[in-house]
């Protein structure tokens, strides 16, 4: 029953040491994470300039074929004079300037046709632009699709264009009108989708956009459209345009992103921390049980923090504990009773050999036969019970019980048996019934061997007191007045088969089961014995609950 | 006394039907739990000797269904499961006593005479006689010759248990259990000093002993043949 107190401890989840790690560590990567997601919704759209250049420059010279499209304007619509806008130009110089003169020679080359047309035609300004004005949608799909090729060339460049004839009104394209830049419209301001070509229709709040990106607001989903413009050779501009949604890897974000990252690391390091320390906690069990060829149980190396593995590790080898007195009783055991029963076995042998030799068995030669058969009985009997008792099977029949009547019962049936030996007994009990949960019979026979060995090591004229201590908690305490039993023998009293030095004033040795009994008895019913020498010796029983 | 044994061990059951037999009694043996309720029931025995683990119908079960048909032939379980649980099942179930493996054959045969010797025990008398020792259940005073013995409690119940089977040999352990009502094992003469007490009183000043001895068994109260 010793230890069964520590079992409690530890039980409780939030108690635990693993529990309080593991909420470390969610704790953590919660605070990390929340700093993240903060972090990304409270960024400032941060572009560099040379970020924005590059963009730009990429646009434009997708841009350059669609400078295609300018042949067919120029068939399209009569020779125009060409009559240059800057205005956009004049929008972002720094930016566009220096890649304008790298394609400004290709398109020197367009212009260079249109001018050549744009005289001949110089006189009917007015009826060209009537033409222009009478300008269809449809029309102006029928000659892109005679060219497949620049219609696919269009689509895949994911480019938004529009032609503005010199007047500055719309023409052709996948947008009507763009803001900003002198464009009169032409009809409307809503945009007129190609199809194939996807525009955003908040394109022209996208060119305010563009123009002032650092004031986007905070959140916002961020579409960026670059415009490049090329003047063509009647005046009349092509307008590209190119969108896209491009997310704004600004400090803040990645500040952000660097939070998240840091998040699964502490995620991913704490559950590698905890489970190294199941795994090796698991790896200890292992190399213990690797370790248990030998005769001894290798006990588990304890961390020592107090925490689970610390106490789990503890329940561990106090059963350990428990096994390697259990298989070191059952070998002493063994070793005892392959002893003591070799003995009397011996003895029969030869009785039973002089009986067969004499031919005829008188009684009084029958009668040692049979007294040592009947000695291996008991004694066989004896170790049975131990082992039943031990097993604690007989726990099942537990009931209540009163020891008062138990401890009278006993005194009544030895004290005759004290008389004659000329011991003074006493007994001491309360006339109050006292109330217990176990089985009688056992204290029954725990006292009757007591009281047995009292009297065959008390040597005449002593005394042998008996008391019960009601409590609580409630104590048997057995006192004589013979030899004791040497301290160094306390403990080993209660092993089976053990013999203490000291002689029986009388009778036989006994069977060297008796005090292992009484102990079985105890431990089976949680109580607690304890010897001691005060002028002779006392046995001490406690009730622990 | 007709027994029937029904055990399943056959060394048991041989070594028991040999003492029995030795012993002036006529036994029948069974190895099956079923084909020895058969048996127990179709024919008419003074005792049953049962062995609680049998094949096909453990010996609880089998007295529990005789008894429930009515059969109060006394039964002596026999068991190699000792403990205490087990005995108040088997007396639950209807046994009238209990014998935990290993047993001395002396121990067996005792407690079966007194079981036979049960079905009168509960006829209402009011005293009990053994020669000239006479026990008054009513008043609880004995006389011997007429002369009055003065008994300590325990000693008249003692007494009353000898005299309930006078002629019959009564064990240390029988009387442990049937006198002080504790079922263990004392490891000395402790029952001895009693009956020895009880001896002086009832036969010490008269001529003819009536409480004897029996060598390696127990005792046995006997009036003159």
């Amino acid at each position: 029953m010793s230890g069964d107190g520590n079992t409690s401890e530890g039980s409780s989840v939030l108690g635990s040491s693993t529990f309080r790690q593991a909420l470390g560590v969610v704790l953590v990567v919660w605070v990390l994470s929340a700093l993240g997601v903060w972090a990304a919704l409270h960024h400032d759209a941060a572009e560099s300039p040379e970020e924005r250049r590059q963009d730009i420059q990429r646009a434009k010279h997708e841009g350059l074929s669609a400078l295609a499209v300018a042949a067919i304007w120029e068939q399209t619509v009569e020779k125009e004079e060409p009559e240059p806008f800057d205005d956009l130009e004049a929008e972002e110089p720094g930016v566009e300037d220096p890649e304008e003169e790298e394609w400004d020679p290709e398109a020197k080359d367009e212009d260079d046709e249109a001018d050549d047309e744009g005289d001949e035609e110089g006189e009917d300004d007015d009826e060209a632009r009537f033409e222009a004005a009478d300008w269809t949608e449809e029309r102006a799909f029928e000659l892109l699709s005679e060219s497949d090729e620049l219609w696919r060339e269009l689509e895949e460049m994911d480019l938004c264009w529009s032609l503005i004839d010199r007047d500055g009104f719309w023409r052709l394209g996948s947008f009507y009108s763009v803001p900003n830049s002198g464009v009169k419209d032409s009809h409307d301001a809503s945009m007129l989708l190609i199809p194939g070509v996807e525009v955003e229709d908040h394109f022209e709040d996208d060119l305010r956009l563009l123009r002032d990106a650092r004031s986007l607001p905070a959140g916002a989903e961020v579409v960026e459209c670059l415009m490049a413009e090329e003047v063509l050779a009647d005046g009349s501009r092509l307008r590209m345009g190119r969108q896209w949604e491009r997310p704004e890897l600004g400090v803040p974000l990645i500040a952000s992103l660097a939070l998240l990252l840091l998040a699964l690391a502490v995620a991913v390091g704490g559950s590698w921390l905890l489970a190294r320390r199941t795994v090796s906690f698991v790896s200890d069990l292992r190399s213990a049980r690797a370790r248990l060829e030998g005769d001894a149980f290798p006990r588990l190396r304890r961390p020592g923090d107090g925490g689970d593995f610390d106490r789990a590790a503890g329940e561990i080898n106090r059963i350990l504990d428990r096994l390697d007195s259990a298989l070191g009783s059952l070998t002493h055991v063994t070793d005892n009773i392959a002893h003591d029963l070799r003995t009397p076995l011996t003895r029969l042998q030869g009785q039973l050999d002089v009986v067969r030799r004499s031919g005829s068995a008188d009684e009084p030669m029958l009668a040692a036969v049979q007294e040592e058969a009947d000695q291996l009985v008991a004694t066989f009997n004896a170790l049975l019970r131990i082992a039943q008792v031990e097993s604690g099977s007989r726990r099942r029949g537990f009931r209540p019980f009163d020891l008062a009547q138990v401890v009278s019962d006993v005194g009544e049936l030895y004290a005759p048996a004290f008389a004659d030996a000329e011991l003074a007994f006493e007994l001491r009990s309360p006339a109050a019934p006292l109330r217990l949960q176990g089985d009688p019979d056992l204290w029954m026979q725990a006292l009757s061997n007591l009281l047995d060995n009292a009297l065959k090591y008390t040597p005449p004229g002593g005394a042998v007191q008996l008391d019960l201590i009601p409590g609580p908690p409630p104590r048997i305490v057995l006192r004589d007045s013979g030899p004791g039993i040497p301290e160094d023998e306390h403990g080993k009293v209660f092993e089976r088969f053990y013999r203490s030095q000291r002689r029986p004033r009388s009778g036989p040795r006994g069977t060297g089961l008796g005090l292992s009994l009484v102990a079985a008895i105890c431990e089976l019913h949680g109580a607690v014995i304890r010897l001691e020498n005060d002028d002779g010796l006392v046995v001490r029983i406690v009730f622990r609950r | 006394m007709r027994i029937f044994l029904i055990e399943d061990d056959p060394d048991v059951a041989d070594y028991v039907r040999n003492g029995l037999r030795e012993s002036g009694h006529t036994v029948d043996i069974c190895a099956d739990g079923r084909e020895g309720l058969i048996q127990a029931t179709a024919e008419d025995y003074d005792l049953l000797i049962v062995d609680r683990g049998l094949p096909s119908l453990d010996g609880l079960a089998l007295v529990k269904t005789l008894r429930g048909a009515g059969d109060s032939t006394p039964v002596l379980f026999l068991t190699a499961l000792g403990d205490v649980d087990r005995r108040v099942e088997g007396l639950r179930a209807g046994g009238d006593d209990y014998l935990p493996k290993p047993f001395a054959f002396s121990e067996l045969l005792a407690r079966s005479e007194a079981l036979h010797r049960r079905r009168s025990e509960n006829l209402p008398v009011t005293e009990l006689r053994v020669g000239d020792l006479v026990l008054n259940l009513l008043t609880r005073e004995v006389q011997r010759e007429g002369r009055p013995i003065e008994l300590l409690p325990r000693e008249l119940a003692l007494l009353e248990y000898l005299m309930r089977h006078a002629d019959q040999v009564v064990t240390r352990t029988m009387l442990l259990e049937k006198v002080w009502e504790y079922h263990f094992d004392p490891q000395t003469n402790v029952i001895d000093v009693h009956v020895s007490r009880l001896r002086r009183k009832i036969d010490h000043d008269f001529e003819l002993p009536l409480l004897h001895t029996v060598r390696g068994v127990g005792y046995a109260l006997r009036g003159p043949s």
